[in-house]
């Protein structure tokens, strides 16, 4: 009985230190100097969120350069992966049926993959030119937009954030 | 192999070996009483904290009271912990509003945070309440990390007193590891990852309109602080479903590379304080090697697996390998990461280990398979690669005639029952768990793939659940009630009853005098002994799998070569 009571007594101490008082200072921190980031990396545009810098969102047609394909079609609660092995039948005619282009057809491990290799960006570009019918130099821009943004390349591969790449696109206007 | 490859591939490993001292040390001191500099101010919680719960640090206890106390401490977190579960529905910071679970699932749920495996039958952006997530899993995610450690602790008193059946007091060790340890490191990595964009909000789900105007919901919660904990002390629980490979945990390769670095800092540091406590710094560096060949060596094979799809696949062999991993992250750091969250026993993931080469997903699966020994858990992964020490120098002293000697204490059939016990026993549960998913259509339901990669999809998850990793591949349907029940039984054994026989073991080592070494001592820190433990770990291993993993991904991997599909 006396363990018992030194048990309930002890977690409740370390459920008011560990559960409470720790992430309570970590919240803390977050809401003083990372306010943006800690509440989900918002980006706005003209006051309004238009999503996070970190999740992919679904984007159909040729006016957006798109993110990795979604197992779960980029749902959020809760995103979702293939779990497809290599034998998997289903898997194999997913990725043979897509063309062979630099854009990357596997679906990512959380369905919500923000970024893409920059080859699959400058590939995705020239689709995306055609569609807002830009002149050579408005591609060109979005090309150094894309050169300039290259994230990672130190410990990780290079990417860019198909969300940033989107927004500096919707910047050059359509027909230019 | 690219050069960030590379720098990755050399950063990781000098950083480990370089830290592995410090955290080693540091480790020692605060479980010896002494209170770092720099938090001395905690010494007044600590204090307190012993009067409110009114016990004595310096109080001795032997084997049958730290174990009575463990078993107890851990029996009500576990407990307390399902009620918040089922009751999360009226608990205060559920912006959602979401139910309580149901008892399976609570159950299952307060089992795995318990025992430090973090098996996740539920995603936790539609399932748990931030209450839930934070003075519930979190707070079990730094008392079962620190259960391990204080065994460690025990253990390594066990092995350096003499005469006196005195472990130290589970109570002070249990504060010590938390207070001085866990939630500093927690803390320090939590910061960082937050700067890095990992959320941490008490806002509910934000909801915005896409560029192309769609709707699109943005889950939030306190996650930056349950991530630093689930990576320092090996739990592994994601706060969402995709775990470390959902960008709100893990969103740029610095905070990948943190939680790589801090799912081995521990685990590596309680080698050193092992050996530091028993004035035995050489073995304990020696296993530390053999370890760490046994990873490299697993890294090694899984990523020329991964990196080299067999020939038959064609064209698609470019894109293969990339399904089931982020862009950030890449193949190569996500196949170190899967062969370091399966050898120490995290379970956090990255990469979708479902998707992995089949042969990389057999690796990872032996990872576990051998007992999580391999680095392994805070504490748990040194006291069962002890256990195995003590076979293996049972087995040397068998081959050559002598009683066997494990740091100047004979060994004797009481140890090496109880090691073969610790070693052996979650063996047999693992093959019992798959041959009744196999066998039951309970089992046979909730598998989600075919072919060869079915066995690896059970094997993986009992060799998990079994081992107290938590990792899964994700075909699986953890969610049924056959896995809810049995997994629970399998988690608790796996854990319990590989700790009970490690304090009864510590507990007779401590009323063992110390005998000379003599030139009949078989050496314990040399080539030869980091050669023969290194066999006995994979013969053990393979003498126990070896059909159940050729039924598994070996033949799955001749299949995939072969151009077969299922």
């Amino acid at each position: 009985m006396r363990t018992l009571a030194h048990s309930l007594k002890a977690w409740l101490a370390f459920t008011l230190i560990a559960g409470l008082a720790f992430p309570l200072a970590v919240w803390l921190f977050g809401a003083l100097f990372y306010p943006q980031k800690a509440n989900g990396s918002l980006v706005l545009r003209d006051g309004q969120a238009v999503g996070s810098r970190l999740l992919a969102q679904k984007t159909t047609g040729d006016r957006y350069v798109h993110p990795r394909p979604s197992a779960g079609d980029y749902a959020t609660t809760p995103s979702a992966a293939s779990n497809a092995g290599w034998t998997d039948k289903a898997l194999r005619q997913r990725l043979a049926s897509l063309p062979h282009t630099p854009e990357d057809p596997s679906q990512s491990a959380s369905g919500l993959d923000p970024d893409i290799t920059p080859e699959s960006a400058a590939w995705q570009l020239q689709k995306v030119a055609k569609a807002r019918g830009w002149s050579e130099t408005s591609r060109k821009k979005a090309e150094e937009w894309i050169a300039g943004n290259i994230q990672g390349g130190i410990i990780s591969p290079p990417y860019v954030n198909v969300l940033q790449l989107n927004l500096a696109i919707d910047l050059i206007p359509d027909g230019k | 192999m690219n050069s960030y490859d590379i720098t990755l591939l050399i950063l990781l490993p000098t950083l480990l070996i370089a830290c592995t001292p410090f955290a080693g040390s540091w480790l020692v001191r605060v479980l010896e009483g002494e209170i770092p500099s720099g938090l001395r101010w905690l010494g007044k919680i600590e204090r307190s904290l012993y009067n409110l719960i009114g016990v004595a640090p310096e109080a001795e206890m032997t084997w049958k009271e730290y174990a009575v106390a463990l078993l107890c401490f851990n029996a009500v977190g576990c407990g307390l912990l399902a009620v918040m579960l089922m009751c999360q529905g009226v608990l205060p910071l559920n912006p959602q509003g979401l139910a309580g679970l149901s008892p399976a699932l609570a159950i299952n749920t307060a089992v795995s945070f318990t025992t430090n495996t973090n098996w996740q039958a539920y995603s936790g952006e539609n399932t748990l309440s931030y209450f839930s997530q934070m003075l519930g899993l979190g707070v079990q995610n730094f008392l079962s990390a620190a259960t391990g450690i204080a065994v460690l602790a025990a253990l390594a008193r066990g092995l350096r007193n003499a005469g006196a059946e005195a472990l130290g007091n589970f109570w002070a060790d249990l504060k010590r590891a938390t207070l001085y340890v866990l939630i500093p490191l927690s803390f320090v990595l939590a910061l960082v990852l937050v700067s890095q964009g990992v959320v941490m909000s008490f806002d509910g789900y934000a909801h915005v309109r896409t560029l192309e105007g769609a709707p699109q919901v943005i889950p939030l919660g306190p996650a930056a602080s349950q991530v630093a904990i689930k990576q320092i002390g090996t739990n592994g629980g994601g706060f969402f479903g995709a775990n470390s490979a959902h960008p709100f945990e893990n969103p740029t390769p610095l905070s990948h590379f943190l939680q790589l670095f801090a799912i081995l800092l521990l685990p590596a540091a309680c080698v050193d304080a092992f050996g530091r406590m028993t004035k035995a710094h050489k073995h304990a560096w020696a296993l530390l090697l053999v370890m760490g060949c046994l990873l490299a060596t697993a890294v090694g094979l899984s990523l020329y697996a991964e990196t080299h799809p067999p020939a038959a696949m064609g064209e698609i062999a470019r894109a293969l390998p990339m399904e089931g991993k982020e862009t950030r992250h890449g193949v190569v750091a996500s196949v170190v990461w899967a062969q370091a969250t399966t050898a120490a026993s995290s379970g956090s993931t990255n990469a979708a280990h479902g998707s992995l080469s089949p042969l990389s997903g057999g690796i990872a699966t032996l990872n576990m398979l051998v007992g999580e020994i391999v680095f392994g858990g805070v504490g748990s992964g040194l006291y069962g690669m002890v256990m195995m020490v003590v076979l293996t120098v049972f087995l040397a002293g068998l081959m050559v005639g002598r009683t066997p000697e494990y740091l100047g204490k004979k060994i004797e059939s009481r140890e090496v029952c109880l090691a073969a016990v610790a070693v052996l026993l979650p063996c047999g549960l693992v093959l019992a768990g798959c041959v009744a998913s196999f066998c039951t259509s309970a089992g046979g339901a909730a598998i989600g793939s075919h072919g060869p990669h079915a066995v690896t999809e059970v094997l993986y998850a009992w060799a998990s659940l079994v081992n107290n990793n938590g990792s899964a591949i994700g075909s699986l349907d953890a969610g049924a009630p056959f896995y809810l029940w049995a997994g629970s039984f399998a988690m608790i054994a796996g854990r319990f009853l590989v700790i009970v026989p490690v304090l009864m073991f510590a507990g007779g080592m401590a009323g063992k005098r110390h005998a000379a070494a003599s030139s009949g001592t078989f050496p314990t820190d040399g080539a030869l002994f980091s050669a023969l433990l290194a066999g006995m770990i994979l013969i053990i291993a393979a003498l126990t799998y070896f059909p159940a993993l050729t039924i598994g991904p070996v033949l799955e991997h001749l299949l995939a070569a072969a151009g077969r599909t299922f």
